[in-house]
């Protein structure tokens, strides 16, 4: 093996490489950052050209487009609200209100490093615990997942901040939303009133765009249209206002003693989300919630969640980034594409004459390593051009609002296009930011309604595959230790939960 | 322990929440109940609606005994503009995509921008150079990047 | 092995400029315009039809004129691809490349306002040969260890199969149906889904395309049980077909580029030659090799027997289980 390593030393480290790498960083930074796009859909954008691209080149490109992508999304979380990528959106939630209070670029820092951190290692563990880690993921079958599932809807009141009820009501609806379409398992359709567009359901993008940013952006275009200020926004308004006017960048830097005490929440963002991207199926934006979530829980400062918290900005971020290499653990171990990523980055194998596999690493030896390192050195030119592009961007974000918001009203509407090239997603993303607003403004959190959304179409998956391959009996769902594990943790950590609650009262 | 104040539940906004959240998931179960859904493997299309329903029914109760005894939010504010807003953007939003197939993209979208700015700017020919000139540039760089670098197919208009 | 191609990165395709994409000249006497052709896929994309249309996007443009470019449209289930091609004006610069769910059997499913009649094929890529699957520690090996244990105790094996109806589930009930054994119908998300329950031990059998499972095959960590198709698959040489073993049950699934039946016949005929001549180009082959994709084009008048066959024997299988009438 380690003849090997030397020339794939030199082929990662060719300085056309290291230029394609920065190249996909810059472009995915740049188009994470615009509400809709992604940098998966720079990758399904840019398949073509691994034809014509040394692999090395190739996957170095594709590599920077899919770490920089993941960042970028956190850059308009975090300056407007507006979660670039379904990952990033856990990251609004904290990451706009400390922009709110003053300090964006802490926020920002804060998102970079722990995006980098969990990335990084969460590279470390595909290189060196893929087979193991992907035999863990193949013991995952319907009963496992169906545990797992049903543990992450427990977070829910993690993500409620005291309005239980409202937030239980909200995953439920997600739920619902969830719902629409045709039911993948029987083939009839539901819930779709009559509108045959509604056949397919509906996608991840327009809904999430919709619920937090096009919501966001309404509510501060009504703002920006009318001096006459309500009370939330009179105070968002001061904030924005004395931002604008007694913005003091001086103060606004991320210091050591902050850094370090985001660490614990960045390190459970960055086990939970790569233990939850190995997972086929799971993806990043289920791993960012489910951190966000557990990081509140064992936070000291779990009060503080919400209100601009950076330990909610380092989970979110940490958990969102740290499925990037994991992600790929099902498709080097058994070629198993467990992710839409993942499933792009087969078909760049598949098109480079490569087989996604456990044959991969010894047919291939020179370009699986040259990837390795690739991944690594990666996250470190995303660390150096982030920290040199980021000025630039918060200065965008510090654009008069009246001149800002119907630009990225724009860019959501058309990004949301381009991301499944269908007006239907154009529909659903503006009537979602309608119902976002309206569940804005009577106090529903928004967070579970996602969380339910995300969760429901796996969850009912595995609930009925569990229920078929058991023959209906509902016994089965208890049939394995990892289901009957998942069960035990979730019950003890509801108990203590209300403990604490009613400690606190 | 506070008592349950039955005297001003009709003034809590959280009560017609709360009764919202109720209807839809009585409608629902409805729905359910007599609606035309057919069976299919493993529980059935139905079972997973039928679930959010009946949560949203409990949670819908919840909310209004929270409500009943003191807990509730505030009447929103400013309700109305933030929804015609709302409706306002969902209908320039559409028009803007309607019109990028009939005007072309480059007229579309930056006479929805320039529209914008005048509509958020105090004495917009005023500030020109950020209510016209900003526009007009931002279509061109979002022109560049969507339909020559990701190359959307957008309808085709018949002007640019 | 991969550099046979690259040899054209010297000239420059620095991303960018890959993305952009300059209309490359006009091929003599072509009855289309400069504007791009569109093959719209209803699928997301890294899939074998996006793979397989990609090989004729990137070697077709010299043959044929104009550039073309692969659109992934997913949405409402692929409806929404199948109906942006039909609302396209009927110039061949609009195609759609799809195997036959979204066509032939949701022109039979599903509330839409065409008939199959409103088709016509203007070339076949490739078939897809349907391959039953499993672990090879499991105890069936064979299609009569199969056959056998599903007889002794039906309705006990869970066979995983994908979407409901489509491409790799029809097949399983055309041969329940020729041979009365009774399965557990395991619906999953698709094709990598199937291959982790199988590979976990969490189901008993799959099916699936033979591309996608042909490495570990021959590596020994799947077995391949049997192909429903009339000769063996190329990448599969070893596993039989299921009319070797004395089950007549044929259900390949092709891949096809498809436009409106108003597009003008001239223009069908210079698509359908130059995509050909493309395929047949020494590029075209090494791409098709090196991504396994088995392309042997058939022009459109033998597409349109196949189709026509298709739309018969799917009929035939919708209308037995009532799905339709």
């Amino acid at each position: 093996m380690l003849e090997s390593f030397i020339p794939a030393l030199a082929l990662a480290f060719s300085p056309e490489v290291i230029l394609y790498v920065a190249i996909g960083v810059f472009m995915g930074i740049t188009l994470g950052a615009i509400p809709g796009l992604s940098g998966d859909m720079a990758i399904a954008i840019l398949l073509p050209v691994v034809f014509f691209l040394e692999p090395a080149a190739a996957l170095g490109l594709l590599t920077g487009i899919y770490k920089g992508g993941m960042f970028g999304g956190s850059i308009s979380a975090i300056s407007f609200g507006v979660p670039g990528t379904p990952g990033s959106a856990a990251t609004a939630i904290d990451g706009y209100q400390a922009k709110l209070k003053g300090y964006p670029n802490k926020a920002l820092m804060t998102a970079l490093y722990s995006s980098v951190i969990g990335d990084s290692t969460s590279d470390l563990v595909l290189i060196f615990l893929a087979l193991p880690l992907a035999i863990v993921a193949l013991t995952f079958g319907p009963v496992e997942f169906f545990a797992l599932y049903a543990f992450s809807l427990l977070l829910i009141s993690a993500l409620t901040k005291g309005k239980v009820a409202k937030g239980v009501a909200m995953a439920a609806l997600g739920v619902l939303l969830a719902m629409i379409g045709r039911d993948p398992m029987g083939g009839t359709l539901r819930l779709t009133f009559g509108i045959p567009e509604l056949a397919g359901g509906l996608a991840l993008i327009p809904v999430l765009v919709g619920i937090f940013a096009v919501s966001e952006l309404i509510i501060q275009l009504s703002k920006a249209w009318m001096e006459r200020a309500s009370r939330i926004m009179e105070d968002t308004r001061q904030k924005a206002e004395s931002l604008l006017g007694d913005y003091d960048a001086s103060k606004d830097k991320l210091t050591m003693r902050e850094f370090t005490a985001t660490l614990k929440a960045t390190g459970i963002g960055t086990t939970m989300g790569t233990l939850i991207g190995a997972l086929p199926g799971a993806g990043s934006s289920l791993a960012a919630f489910i951190s966000y979530g557990l990081a509140q829980r064992f936070s000291r400062k779990g009060d503080e969640f919400g209100k601009g918290s950076l330990e909610g900005v380092a989970a979110a971020e940490a958990g969102n980034s740290a499925t990037s290499g994991s992600t790929l653990i099902p498709l080097f171990a058994f070629g198993i594409p467990g992710s839409a990523t993942a499933a792009l980055f087969g078909a760049a194998f598949i098109l480079m004459g490569m087989t996604p596999g456990p044959r991969l690493i010894y047919d291939h030896t020179e370009v699986i390593y040259a990837l390795f390192l690739i991944l690594i050195y990666a996250n470190f030119i995303n660390l150096g051009l982030s920290q040199f592009l980021l000025p630039f961007y918060s200065k965008i974000a510090m654009i008069k609002s009246r001149i800002l918001l119907p630009i990225v009203c724009v860019l959501a509407i058309l990004g949301t296009f381009a991301a499944g090239n269908s007006v239907i997603d154009v529909w659903v993303l503006l009537f979602a930011g309608l119902l976002g607003v309206v569940l804005r403004m009577y106090n529903f959190p928004l967070a579970p309604l996602i969380l339910g959304f995300i969760v429901a179409p796996g969850a009912e998956r595995a609930l009925r595959q569990a229920l078929l391959i058991g023959r209906g009996e509902w016994t089965h769902l208890l049939s394995s230790p990892i289901a009957i594990g998942l069960y035990t943790v979730a019950a003890i950590m509801i108990l203590t939960f209300t403990f604490v609650l009613r400690d606190k009262k | 322990m506070p008592k349950p104040q039955f005297d001003k539940l009709l003034t809590r906004q959280d009560f017609y929440t709360g009764l919202v959240t109720i209807g839809v998931g009585v409608i629902g179960l409805l729905d359910i109940a007599y609606g035309n859904w057919r069976p299919g493997p493993g529980l059935g299309p139905h079972a997973f609606p039928q679930l959010a329903y009946i949560t949203l029914l409990c949670a819908g109760a919840v909310i209004i005994i929270e409500a009943l005894f003191g807990k509730s939010d505030a009447k929103p504010d400013s309700l109305r503009a933030v929804l015609s807003t709302g409706i306002a953007l969902v209908a320039i939003g559409m028009g803007m995509f309607w019109a990028i197939g009939k005007l072309g993209f480059m007229v579309s979208v930056s006479i929805t921008l320039i529209g914008a700015s005048f509509l958020l700017t105090r004495n917009p020919l005023h500030h020109w150079p950020t209510t016209i000139v900003v526009p007009v540039v931002a279509t061109g760089v979002i022109w560049l990047l969507f339909v020559q670098l990701i190359n959307v197919p957008l309808p085709r208009g018949m002007l640019f | 092995m991969f550099h046979t191609i690259t040899s054209r990165k010297g000239a420059a395709a620095t991303a960018v400029a890959a993305m952009m994409a300059i209309a490359p000249t006009l091929g003599a006497a072509s009855p289309l315009g400069s504007d791009p052709i569109r093959l719209v896929i209803p699928f997301g994309p890294g899939g074998g039809s996006d793979i397989t249309a990609r090989v004729l996007s990137a070697t077709a443009p010299e043959f044929c004129g104009p550039r073309i470019d692969v659109v992934s449209m997913s949405g409402a289930a692929g409806l929404e691809a199948v109906n942006f091609v039909r609302n396209a004006e009927p110039n061949g610069h609009t195609l759609l490349v799809t195997d036959y769910g979204p066509i032939v059997t949701s022109g039979f499913v599903d509330d839409v306002d065409w008939s199959h009649e409103d088709w016509q094929p203007i070339m076949n890529f490739t078939e897809w040969l349907p391959t039953v699957y499993t672990r090879p520690d499991h105890e069936i090996q064979t299609i009569d260890d199969w056959v056998e244990y599903a007889t002794e105790n039906p309705d006990t094996l869970t066979f995983g199969h994908a979407s409901p109806l489509g491409l790799v589930h029809l097949p399983l009930i055309l041969f329940e149906s020729e041979t009365g054994l009774q399965n557990i119908h395991v619906p999953t998300s698709g094709g990598g889904e199937t291959r982790s329950l199988i590979m976990g031990g969490h189901m008993d059998l799959g099916m699936t395309l033979p591309a996608s499972i042909a490495a570990e095959v021959a590596s020994g960590e799947l077995t391949a049980l049997g192909v429903f198709s009339e000769e063996r698959s190329p990448v599969l040489p070893d596993t039989p077909t299921f009319r070797e073993s004395g089950y007549d049950v044929v259900l390949p699934a092709w891949l096809m580029i498809f436009g409106t039946s108003d597009v003008p016949s001239d223009v069908v005929e210079h698509l359908q030659d130059c995509f050909i001549e493309a395929l047949a180009s020494p590029t075209a082959v090494a791409m098709s090799d090196r991504v396994n994709a088995g392309i042997e084009p058939l022009n459109a008048e033998d597409s349109n027997t196949l189709y026509m066959a298709t739309v018969e024997s799917i009929g035939n299988i919708l209308r037995d289980i009532g799905e339709i009438e």
